[in-house]
């Protein structure tokens, strides 16, 4: 028992399980749990294997394209539309990621910055498929259909803990990963590709393997994210998307699985917070990334998690006194 | 057939506009890429800043004169000085600092400057378009014979060149401009020199910035509007040029220049919905079977 809410994750879980009766706007925590699950997908790739990846923007757009188009046209199952979503994602991720991963740093960065355009301007082009510049319209919430009985999810209290479902069981997946021997792949790649390679592990197949899991999971985020506000725009696939991300993720710490659940929290509640009073809040968000760059480079996370052990340090000591 | 090659050749030298003011964009970059290895996701809204600012300057200068005749090349004059003087500002407090860590956090710094730099002009300037006058002289058309086509736009088809040209020249004759191009070369070998290396970066990002800058007064009369979205509709486009030229190429960025601007004339002609994929699928061809660009050095 002491292990399990030694668990830093089942705090967290705690915390977001609490969350919706203390916090008045319920879809807001929704949001934050959405880009939290995009943040961690994100940072798959930069903080476990390295990659700066600038696509991002593009794979959530894909998960949320997919499941918009296939409700609107379709009115496709709830599980069939994530499923699908998640996976062409994915399929869109290996294609990026086979071509992406021959370049490395800044030019692996443009390149997938390349790929994010090409996608924008796709749909953005594509308008008998995709709405164009007016985004997609007509995306509706489907009933949760569980066979026996079927729930409808329109009620935000109820959707809020089916998104949170899936958030956890994400996590668990993806921390399932990271603590597999492909995980220490990953970060072998990240700390030394060369060394990598000449222990005897194909760097370019591990960092395909990250792209697929990491579109996985952002694309399952667009899905989400698209029956949340039950529309999709041309703005989820603009670059400054993948650029929030990154911010996101850094702001919170890429050195953690946790780092880019708590800063995504903290910028879609800042964001929210700052834009009822302030229309220029973007000058705070930039002002307050510039400064975690230049001085807090671990995040917040990386704060915590020193708050916690020094405490846990002293909390352990003065038994040993007596 | 007169009338589709006049809009076949209007298109090409609308698409050679655009482009060769995304070269002076892209000159700027690339220096500043060669020589920090940064790539400026604030470039953007530095051209934005110096086309703002080049506006704000016409308007003092017509109140203090008393006259509109000449405003426009005075503001064309100190814009770019205005933003290089904010170049030396940022590179001295932000990029300084950051030099010996790893690249991503640089590159990122730039995105947050973006963000900021981007806010700062809305909360100055408003978020209204605004329009920019062409000057008098420049203004209406002119028979080339076989077209009518913008006095202004064929204006910055010669200056344009000669722009380049004056900074090929500094860069190649003058000493400081070797001092740029050795900074871009070997850092070190100019430490040994006895250089210091780190006013050479400011000279270095201060230029690029003005040259942004210098893009941004030019492009007003283009635009005819001034809004925010402005530094967000140049930025990718000239990262496709330093990427198709090489990144931290001089000549590669003017080659980078006319060829973006040509493609995107020539696809907007044959089928204009294409136009923007074609050049960023252009910009990852580019990436993936010639890293270095077309005049890139390995």
């Amino acid at each position: 028992m002491a292990r399990f809410f030694k668990d830093r994750f089942t705090i967290i879980v705690i915390i977001f399980l609490i969350l919706p009766f203390v916090f008045p706007f319920t879809e807001l925590a929704t949001e934050m749990l959405i880009f939290a699950l995009l943040a961690v997908a994100f940072n798959l790739m930069l903080g476990y294997t390295g990659l700066l990846s600038f696509c991002h923007a593009s794979l959530f757009a894909t998960g949320a394209y997919t499941m918009g188009i296939l409700l609107v046209r379709y009115d496709i199952n709830l599980f069939l539309g994530m499923l699908i979503g998640a996976l062409m994602t994915a399929l869109f991720a290996l294609i990026i990621g086979w071509i992406s991963i021959r370049r490395h740093g800044l030019y692996f960065a443009m390149l997938t910055l390349a790929f994010n355009e090409v996608l924008y301007f796709t749909i953005f082009e594509l308008k008998d498929l995709t709405g164009g510049d007016d985004g997609l319209r007509g995306i509706f919430r489907p009933d949760l259909d569980l066979g026996f009985f079927s729930i409808s999810l329109d009620e935000p209290m109820r959707f809020y803990f089916f998104v949170l479902f899936f958030f956890v069981l994400c996590i668990l997946v993806i921390r399932r990963i990271t603590n597999s021997p492909l995980g220490s792949v990953f970060m072998a790649i990240r700390e030394n590709e060369n060394r990598a390679e000449s222990v005897g592990y194909k760097a370019r197949h591990y960092k395909i393997a990250a792209f697929i899991v990491s579109g996985f999971f952002a694309g399952l985020a667009g899905t989400l994210f698209c029956i949340h506000i039950k529309y999709a725009a041309l703005s989820f696939c603009h670059w400054t998307l993948s650029g929030e991300v990154i911010i996101m993720s850094l702001v919170g710490g890429i050195g953690s699985l946790y780092g880019p659940m708590i800063g995504a929290s903290l910028v879609v509640l800042m964001q929210d917070f700052f834009s009822t009073i302030w229309d220029r809040w973007l000058l705070i968000l930039g002002a307050v990334f510039i400064i975690f760059v230049m001085f807090f480079q671990g995040g917040v996370w990386e704060g915590i998690e020193n708050l916690i052990s020094f405490f846990s340090r002293k909390f352990k000591k003065e038994p040993a006194l007596e | 057939m007169e009338l589709n090659l006049m809009l076949i050749l209007s298109q090409l030298f609308n698409g050679l506009v655009w482009g060769i003011l995304l070269g002076l964009l892209a000159v700027g970059l690339t220096i500043i890429f060669g020589a920090l290895d940064i790539i400026n996701f604030a470039h953007g809204v530095l051209y934005m800043v110096g086309a703002y600012s080049a506006y704000t300057f016409s308007l003092v200068i017509t109140q203090v004169l008393g006259t509109t005749t000449g405003n426009f090349w005075i503001a064309l004059f100190f814009a770019p000085i205005l933003v290089g003087l904010l170049g030396v500002i940022v590179e001295i407090f932000l990029f300084r600092p950051m030099y010996d860590r790893d690249i991503i956090y640089q590159f990122l710094l730039t995105f947050g400057l973006a963000l900021v730099i981007q806010e700062l002009v809305i909360i100055v300037w408003g978020s209204m378009p605004m329009s920019f006058p062409t000057p008098k002289i420049l203004r209406g058309v002119v028979d080339m014979g076989f077209m009518f086509y913008p006095k202004y736009r064929l204006f910055l088809l010669v200056l344009t060149p000669l722009i380049m040209i004056a900074i090929w020249l500094f860069l190649e004759k003058t000493k400081y401009g070797s001092i740029i191009r050795a900074g871009t070369e070997d850092k070190e070998m100019v430490t040994l020199l006895g250089i210091n290396i780190r006013r050479v970066f400011t000279m270095i990002f201060s230029f690029g910035a003005a040259m942004a800058g210098l893009a941004g007064a030019l492009a007003g009369p283009v635009l005819g509007n001034l809004q925010p979205e402005l530094g967000n509709t140049v930025l990718l486009p000239s990262f496709v040029v330093v990427v198709l030229g090489g990144m931290g190429s001089f000549p590669g960025a003017i080659l980078g220049a006319i060829l973006v601007g040509l493609t995107k004339g020539i696809t907007t002609m044959i089928w204009a919905p294409a136009s923007q994929v074609v050049v960023f699928a252009l910009m990852a061809l580019i990436l993936i079977f010639r890293p270095q660009g077309l005049l890139g050095k390995r």
